[in-house]
């Protein structure tokens, strides 16, 4: 059962606390499914989370219509189980992502403890405390044994051991070296792992195109996290574009921008010139000249508001992979889907193309619409999640 | 577009300097002549950097742009993050004499090439600035730090290099904190007993005279009446600005502790050590005829007038041996005016605001620390 750590001396903080587990039997398949629908249409009612859109965007993706979709191919009754206990440990300072991948391991009928980090951001603990409130409701009773959160510092190896060791499967989001820092504690622990990913947008125009659409949907991909979520596309890719609908596409961008949300401030601006620098000195990327115009000063990059873009010659995988966000969006015109940077790495393209989509030769994870980067899938990152968690 | 050379041959290894540049008067030279003298050798340095740093050589052929004939603010200003990030020399291995490393208080430090003339160049020229503040003559010097940290093995930090670089100035040097950073009260009596009236130096970093001195003399009630010191310190004002201490409330309490003590702040980084920026009776900082300070729109880089705060570039004639002759660091800062200071001293005068202030650290891969 889930351990509680009653005497333990380490600064473990527990935002919500398994209910004794004696006095629970086991919900079924049914009920689990039915409460985690409720939690969705909690969410929606609470004034807290609408103000989050990441939350909003939980809760709708969770939300009973879309829940009998992800549902409807996954087992209707617990038979031939290979899992039970899940560790997750969330991303700091991260976002919602860690909750789907919680709530479809729920789905599963698994019990979960969740390890957040002392840094997370606000809309984690907004989230956290929504939880908390809905299991205490009768709806989310249901679910008051299923999930445990649990709040520590990382150098507290030992608490990470010992949940490794009570968990059947371990769920690490993180950087490569936060992984390879856990895939080291309770070695033998079986373990998904989501590590450092780069996406990009594929976009092409013409005159029949909506460019404000497409310039709103390519906003709803980026703004999110400042640009840090590994969905986030770093780059646009123009498929045989003409620059005029380029420059089109980039003020719609800057008209729309004023009238949304997001959490770009002059620290991001002053980033975006130290990564086009950074990605100049170390990687050797270099702007595109148009043609007969003579540069007159060094690099700079060139606003779109709050956001800033460049347009290079050639775009590298390593480019991307040293990319850190913060609203630089890099461009590059190219002839073919083939010329775009795929790589390991590479998870998501968002696309908008006027003809047939016609997807890479190279590795990547998955193609969406532009607008849908951020939004979650069951198998995420090529990881079936609902087959990992049964 | 002239062709520059992409390797190093043709280009003489040695960079070499107009004779009797460092015995220009420290704050001695009007506008028009110094800007001139600056566009000369930042030009020569810039090309100095092009033809043996191969990232300065990408960075300024991300987007080629004729730096031979650019005046001062026309040349690119390298980013202090990218010797964060980085390895940026102008100079084989063979040649490193030593690698400077920031303090670090969070996160990475700077990494910082220098050969040996290099650091030569940088302690004579800080010795030329702060001569003209303390005069010749070496005073019995306080050091507010512990012993150990200028013995600490390893990569030379900031703190070291700039203690072991203002011991030049003083005599009977006693550091007042232990290894533990807390107040020696013994060793300090007794320096204040032996030198109490004479024209004391006192050197630290602002954050550890304000924490680990002045605070202790206050809580353990002591104070003393020095008759004619004078107090250096500088090495960032983040900690100062969390504890809400402004520039006047630190310089009241020094006195109210220490007795008549003239206060300077000094703005410098590890990045350009050696042109550093003394603060003046009148509280400004003031630069060096070898360096300058331009303010940049943080939007577009764009250089703004005077009075505008903005990002603090900082260029000097002294880095050879890595590209940082013209950097952009991420304080804010305001120039105040040029050559006519009340004080009397020529050149730029400006003020530093801190740091843009950063934003929280988000991403997918910023997980378990």
């Amino acid at each position: 059962m889930i351990p509680l750590f009653n005497d333990n001396p380490l600064p473990l903080r527990w935002h919500i606390k398994a209910d004794n587990p004696e006095q629970n039997r086991s919900p079924s398949l049914a009920e689990i499914r039915a409460s985690v629908a409720g939690f969705a249409a909690f969410l929606l009612k609470q004034n807290t989370a609408r103000e989050h859109p990441e939350i909003v965007a939980l809760a709708f993706w969770f939300r009973q219509a879309h829940l009998a979709q992800i549902t409807a191919t996954m087992p209707t009754e617990l038979l031939n189980k290979k899992r039970h206990r899940v560790f997750h440990i969330a991303p700091a300072n991260v976002d919602t992502v860690f909750m789907y991948s919680v709530l479809l391991s729920v789905l599963c009928a698994n019990q979960n403890i969740v390890r957040v980090s002392q840094r997370s951001g606000e809309v984690t603990w907004v989230l956290i405390s929504l939880l908390k409130e809905y299991l205490n409701i009768p709806d989310g009773q249901v679910l008051a044994n299923q999930i445990a959160v649990v709040e520590y510092d990382a150098r507290h190896e030992q608490v990470t051991e010992q949940l490794s060791n009570w968990c059947d499967l371990r769920v690490i989001w993180g950087g490569d070296e936060a992984i390879k820092a856990v895939s080291a504690i309770a070695p033998q622990t079986a373990q998904i792992c989501f590590p450092d990913r780069f996406s990009v947008a594929l976009i092409q125009l013409d005159e029949n195109s909506d460019i404000n659409a497409l310039a709103s949907r390519f906003l709803t991909d980026l703004l999110p996290f400042t640009q840090q979520a590994c969905s986030s596309p770093k780059a646009i890719y123009w498929l045989n574009t003409a620059p005029d609908y380029q420059g089109l596409f980039w003020t719609a961008v800057e008209q729309r921008i004023v009238q949304l949300d997001h959490q770009f401030e002059t620290s991001h601006k002053v980033n975006q010139h130290i990564l086009l620098q950074k990605l100049a000195a170390g990687w050797g990327m270099k702007l595109s000249q148009q043609a007969g115009s003579k540069t007159a000063t060094f690099a700079k990059v060139c606003n779109a508001g709050p956001i800033a873009r460049c347009k290079v010659n050639s775009l590298t995988a390593a480019m991307l992979e040293a990319h850190e966000g913060d609203g630089l969006v890099v461009e590059q015109d190219i002839g073919t889907v083939n010329e775009i940077a795929c790589s390991a790495k590479l998870q998501t393209i968002s696309y908008a193309v006027t003809d047939q989509l016609t997807t890479p030769k190279g590795e990547f994870k998955r193609v969406v619409p532009l607008g849908k980067a951020l939004e979650f899938a069951p198998v995420w990152d090529g990881v079936d999640l609902p087959e990992v968690f049964w | 577009m002239p062709v520059w050379p992409d390797s190093r041959k043709g280009w003489p290894d040695v960079f070499s300097y107009p004779p009797d540049l460092f015995d220009l008067p420290v704050y001695g030279l009007a506008s028009a002549q110094k800007q001139a003298m600056l566009d000369e050798l930042l030009q020569s340095l810039s090309a100095h950097h092009y033809a043996h740093c191969q990232a300065y050589r990408q960075l300024v052929d991300c987007n080629p742009f004729d730096f031979s004939s650019a005046p001062s603010p026309g040349q690119l200003p390298v980013a202090t993050r990218l010797f964060k990030d980085l390895e940026l020399a102008s100079i084989e291995q063979t040649e490193v004499f030593r690698q400077m490393r920031s303090s670090g208080t969070s996160g990475q430090a700077s990494k910082i090439t220098l050969d040996g003339p290099s650091a030569k160049r940088q302690s004579q020229v800080l010795v030329k600035i702060l001569q003209s503040w303390l005069g010749k003559q070496r005073r019995p010097m306080l050091l507010i730090d512990a012993p150990s940290t200028v013995k600490k093995a390893g990569a030379m930090t900031a703190r070291a290099a700039g203690l072991q670089g203002l011991s030049f100035f003083g005599r009977h040097h006693c550091y007042a904190l232990d290894d533990e950073m807390q107040l020696d009260v013994d060793k300090v009596q007794a320096f204040f007993t032996e030198h109490g009236e004479q024209p004391v130096l006192i050197f630290g970093f602002t954050f550890i005279v304000w924490q680990q001195f002045i605070q202790a003399m206050i809580s353990q009630g002591l104070t003393v009446n020095l008759t004619n010191a004078i107090l250096i310190h500088g090495g960032g004002w983040k900690k100062m600005q969390e504890q809400a201490v402004t520039d006047e409330q630190f310089k009241t309490a020094i006195r109210q502790t220490l007795g008549n003590v003239s206060v300077h702040d000094y703005y410098g980084m590890v990045e350009q050590t050696g042109t550093i920026y003394m603060q003046c009776e009148h509280g400004h900082l003031h630069t060096p005829v070898w360096s300058d300070v331009l303010i940049r729109d943080p939007a577009d880089l764009s250089v703004l007038e005077n009075g505008v705060t903005g990002l603090i570039q900082v260029n000097s004639v002294l880095p050879t041996s890595y590209p940082g002759h013209c950097l952009l660091t991420e304080d804010l800062g305001t120039i105040i005016g040029e050559d006519d200071c009340a004080c009397g001293r020529l050149g730029k005068y400006f003020k530093v605001h801190g740091r843009v202030p950063k934003a929280q650290v988000k991403g997918c891969s910023d997980t378990f620390v």
